[in-house]
């Protein structure tokens, strides 16, 4: 046994230099595994750190309850604790700002992570906490135990009543909380205030909950037991709410683990099929040197296991540094992303940095486990091939350049070139060229699936998914609202602020191109029992429905009967409940005093901009249920992207009318953009390392090339190959492999991300929804490949001219 | 007589100090167009040395070596390459054949390196002539040792050649295709007057050459 180590010991010695391609493609798996490993455990505990330090703590909430089920809930053995929070009225600061009068318990404050920075809670129907935010907005001037007038809209039987006023005294104050870009502040008012205002049996409360420990063995298994539970007592889907973020932070998710599997066995493939195919190579050149061990009385078991060693060897030297720098990258690359969004101090008190210590420790265990895995996956083939041999066998081979050519006869060419011997040296080992095309291939499939996903998420498109036109106009609807009863749309019809006046000034304001419209009728469909914004798309605009239709066919005229409906592909899926064409819609609206009724059917389905709802018609069809101004929509197209000044005039129109809304294309593009970016940075990272263990393939398959003919070319160079035919010979074998490479990169990169793409639009993914062929990362794949090429030959070329010919003739002899 | 090939001062040394190993010493010599000439030495004596650097394969320490009154060394490796292609052919004793090409391609290759479409009755005049008529599309691992030495042999004639230059063409073949195969050569550059210098052990051929020349430690010790 020590005679065999001690001959796989000399051997990785003597065969040092042909083993550095080897231990690179190792260092880097190993490199790979550990910085994915430990930048996710890394990401994963900061971001549990600021889910805990930031974020709710409640696992499950069922909005919208009763008294009487909250009572039953809160005594059920499935609910480890629980609070309670009820809504009772709000305060419109502007078109964004809010505050929210909530009754909070203490239980539920806590599980909401809100505290209050001084004072106490709220005890009489007189006394509030406010957010120090709204005490800003509201711009008065309040101490702790000071009055303050408020007005409010109390919500009383799903509307929003009148405005009332009340003099509260301030007992306590919360932390400033923004949610989601609409600042809704949080006022705390009492129980006794909530019951006063509100009928105790319309009072609807919000149950927040923590579940026992035996439920929170999963994610799965916690989301399952807080959706049992509220079958249980009848709670509507819609009411149940699974607080993802803490369940996830906290226990173990099914789903996070497998993305982690999957990324990991694509490092472990890309890793072994390279590692794999440069052993081959290197076995074939060995055969005579393992049959004479063999014919010296080596055993096949005794070879296998040199092969083996030699192979663990490498592993046991170059793993531990790809390990170390893996951890070591990975570690800080998180940490400096942290120090740039949050401040760290706040989080990491609840970072557990022995735990982090411990991970670490698994995760060096694991990612040698898996490098020696890659290794003994990449030796399987080797291995039985060495095992396979016999000793005359070994002893007959002649390794004279390529391996075994299985052809005995075939049609001499009349002349031959250059072309020709680079064309055969490829073509009569079919299977090994194959082999070494597929492996280089491995990173270029990934790459183009990726880059299919990332170029088909035009920020471009994303944009005018979520804007239609540079600037969008809409009218402020808002049913329900005592208050604002201008906001109930049969009111904004008649004052409706997007008239052909405000038409012509926008269209006149300096940077504008076009001002386009919508009109639109709200209406009760029900065959969905909901209410529904139908779109009027004017005839001058048609080609925006009619160019969009992807199923189905209508013509402008059948829409502008109001019979025929064209319905959005994505809102039939998400929010129509899969209607398709064919389905009728019985639609009912109510305006000036009268009930009107209509019937539609879907003819036809089309892709439209997002942000626009999901039914469209032609505007004409509208004229039989009103004459009144129905535009809802303004699409300002600007003649450039963005234009500051434009932006601000705009903004002064919105300002000045309490019915509109504006958006804006370049915050959305802004949004989207730096979302793809983000995503963009981590493929390419991910990519780019599995590139270079693909790059250590193909750097091997032509030294090995060269290597193995030395004999051969030491040859052709004495019948008369000059260095520059040698060159062009091997730039053409190399051009073989890279163009193969490239096709099965791009064709089957194609067929592969197809499917990819359709997957992504299918669940929104990354706002995907038009296929783009990914051109760049095509060109970006072909000319890393073909630099990398010349530069080798050139180098090959050098190392060759190195020796005479007749020191390479001599080669193996 | 013309001299074809003139060997002046040629000196080859491998290793340094205690290891010095004077493979060529000095080795002045004139081979003379037509003829047969044969080196002879023990193994290790630099014959193979001097052959080679003869064809340009190797480089001297010092010396030159004229082929038509053409300093080879004073070629660049490419114009070498083009020189060699032109007026050496070399047989060597384990053929080196490229592997992945046929008999006919193998013998064509040096007329492809020069861009040249091969005369189709030429080549099989030499296929003819060194029997492998019928294994011109065979690959040569398909092929017997005399095969194979056939094949390198009607190589080193396609391009006609000033100087062929074999290195113990027969070293690997049995006494009866050994004598075959120098039938064969002697025939070929009788017929194309061209010059052949060969090294061998046997004494047999050696007895068939115009010139022997001996050497002995990297000297050219006898000749006759």
């Amino acid at each position: 046994m020590n005679m065999l180590r001690t001959l796989a010991k000399q051997n990785m010695k003597y065969y040092r230099k042909r083993n550095i391609l080897i231990g690179v493609a190792v260092f880097l798996t190993a490199f790979l595994v550990s910085a994915i490993l430990s930048a996710v455990v890394v990401y994963q505990q900061g971001q549990y750190a600021v889910i805990n330090a930031y974020y709710s703590n409640w696992h499950g909430q069922y909005k919208n309850i009763t008294k009487d089920t909250a009572g039953q809930l809160a005594s059920d053995a499935s609910i480890k604790n629980y609070g309670i929070f009820a809504e009772m009225a709000s305060t419109e600061i502007s078109k964004k700002t809010e505050i929210s009068y909530r009754y909070v318990d203490e239980k539920a404050l806590d599980m909401l992570r809100q505290e209050l920075s001084e004072g106490n809670m709220p005890k009489s129907e007189n006394e509030i906490v406010l957010d120090t935010g709204a005490v800003e907005k509201l711009g008065k001037s309040v101490e702790l135990g000071s009055k303050v007038t408020l007005q409010y809209q109390v919500y009383r039987n799903g509307v929003k009543d009148y405005t009332q006023e009340r003099e509260f005294t301030v007992t306590g104050f919360l932390n400033n909380m923004d949610f989601e870009g609409k600042e809704v502040y949080i006022a705390l008012i009492s129980k006794e205030l909530l019951e006063k205002e509100i009928p105790s049996g319309q009072i609807l409360y919000h149950f927040l909950f923590h579940i026992p420990d035996e439920y929170l063995t999963s994610t799965d298994n916690a989301e399952n037991t807080i959706k049992s539970i509220a079958s249980k007592y009848g709670i509507h889907e819609d009411n149940i709410r699974i607080n993802r973020y803490n369940l996830t932070a906290n226990y173990a998710d099914p789903d996070m683990y497998m993305i982690i599997f999957v990324i990991i066995c694509v490092v472990v493939l890309a890793g072994s099929v390279t590692i794999y195919s440069i052993y081959y190579i290197r076995t074939n050149e060995r055969i005579q040197e393992y049959g004479r061990l063999k014919a010296v009385g080596m055993t096949s078991k005794e070879l296998k296991k040199v092969v083996l060693w030699e192979g663990t060897g490498i592993v046991k030297k170059a793993a531990p540094l790809g390990i170390v720098t893996g951890i070591v990258l990975g570690v800080t690359g998180i940490f400096i992303l942290y120090l740039a969004i949050y401040q760290l101090e706040e989080i990491i008190q609840y970072i557990s940095f022995p735990k982090l210590i411990v991970y670490n420790i698994g995760i060096i265990v694991l990612s040698f486990f898996i490098t020696y895995i890659t290794m003994y996956i990449s030796l399987r083939k080797s291995i039985r091939l060495v095992g396979k041999i016999t000793e005359m066998e070994a002893v007959r081979y002649h390794s004279t350049g390529n391996s075994k050519i299985n052809i005995k006869k075939k049609k001499s060419a009349n002349k031959i070139n250059i072309c020709h011997l680079a064309h055969n040296t490829f073509w009569n080992n079919k299977k090994r060229s194959i082999a070494t095309i597929l492996a280089m291939s491995v990173t270029g499939l990934l790459t183009m699936v990726v880059a299919t996903v990332l170029s088909c998420t035009d920020s471009r498109l994303e944009a005018d998914d979520m804007c239609h036109g540079q600037y969008m106009f809409r009218e402020r609807v808002e049913f329900n609202n005592k208050d604002h009863p201008e906001r109930q749309w049969q009111n904004v019809v008649s004052n409706n602020p997007l008239t052909d006046d405000l038409l012509q000034k926008i269209k006149a304001l300096d940077g504008v191109e076009e001002v386009t419209y919508f009109k639109s009728i709200y209406t009760n469909i029900e065959e969905l029992s909901w209410m529904y914004q139908i779109i009027g798309v004017p005839e001058e605009n048609k080609s925006f429905i009619m160019d969009n239709i992807v199923e189905g066919s209508v013509t402008y005229e059948e829409l502008e009967s109001g019979s025929k409906v064209v319905i959005d592909k994505r809102a039939a899926k998400w929010y129509l409940g899969g209607m398709g064409i064919g389905d009728k819609i019985t639609y009912t609206t109510e305006i000036n005093g009268k009930t009107i009724k209509k019937q539609a059917e879907v003819a036809a389905i089309g892709n439209f901009p997002i942000i626009l709802p999901g039914f469209y018609m032609a505007s004409k069809s509208f004229e039989d249920i009103c004459q009144e101004n129905l535009k809802s929509v303004f699409s300002v197209w600007g003649k450039e992207d963005y234009n500051a000044e434009l932006e601000n005039r705009l903004k002064e129109i919105e300002d000045e009318e309490p019915l509109l809304l504006l958006s804006t294309w370049q915050e959305q593009y802004e949004i989207h953009k730096s979302n793809i970016l983000t995503v963009t940075i981590f493929c390419s990272i991910l990519l780019g390392i599995l590139g270079c263990i693909c790059i250590m393939n193909m750097i091997n398959t032509m030294i090995s090339s060269v290597q193995r003919r030395k004999k051969e070319i030491g040859m052709l160079q004495a019948v008369g190959m000059t260095d520059k035919q040698l060159f062009l010979m091997l730039q053409l074998e190399g051009a073989y492999y890279i163009l193969g490479a490239l096709f099965v990169t791009i064709a089957g990169g194609a067929l592969l991300s197809y499917p990819v793409y359709r997957l992504a639009e299918k669940y929104g993914i990354l706002g995907v929804h038009k296929y783009q062929f990914p051109f760049g990362a095509v060109f970006i794949i072909s000319a890393i490949l073909v630099v990398l090429q010349i530069i080798l030959v050139v180098f090959m070329t050098r190392s060759v001219k190195k020796e005479t010919i007749i020191d390479r003739i001599r080669f193996s002899e | 007589m013309e001299v074809v090939v003139k060997v002046e001062d040629l000196v080859k040394y491998y290793g340094t100090g205690s290891n010095l190993v004077k493979a060529v010493n000095h080795v002045d010599l004139e081979i003379e167009r037509g003829k047969f000439t044969v080196i002879m030495g023990r193994s290790g004596s630099g014959k193979s040395t001097l052959l080679h650097l003869i064809g340009g394969l190797d480089k001297p320490g010092s010396g030159n070596v004229y082929i038509e009154n053409k300093n080879i060394f004073k070629y660049s490796r490419d114009e070498l390459a083009k020189f060699r292609r032109r007026k050496i052919g070399f047989i060597f004793q384990d053929y080196n054949l490229v592997p992945s090409l046929t008999v006919w391609e193998n013998i064509i290759l040096p007329l492809g390196l020069e861009n040249i479409v091969p005369d189709k009755k030429k080549i099989e005049n030499l296929l003819d002539k060194t029997g492998l008529s019928d294994k011109k599309d065979a690959m040569p691992e398909t092929l017997s040792g005399g095969q194979k030495q056939r094949c390198a042999i009607a190589r080193a004639l396609v391009s006609g050649p000033a100087v062929i230059l074999a290195d113990e063409p027969t070293g690997n073949l049995d006494s009866q295709t050994g004598a075959e195969i120098v039938d064969l050569l002697k025939q070929s550059v009788e017929e194309y007057k061209q010059t052949l210098i060969m090294i061998t052990h046997d004494e047999s051929i050696s007895r068939m050459a115009d010139m022997v020349y001996f050497i002995e430690d990297g000297r050219v010790v006898e000749k006759g």
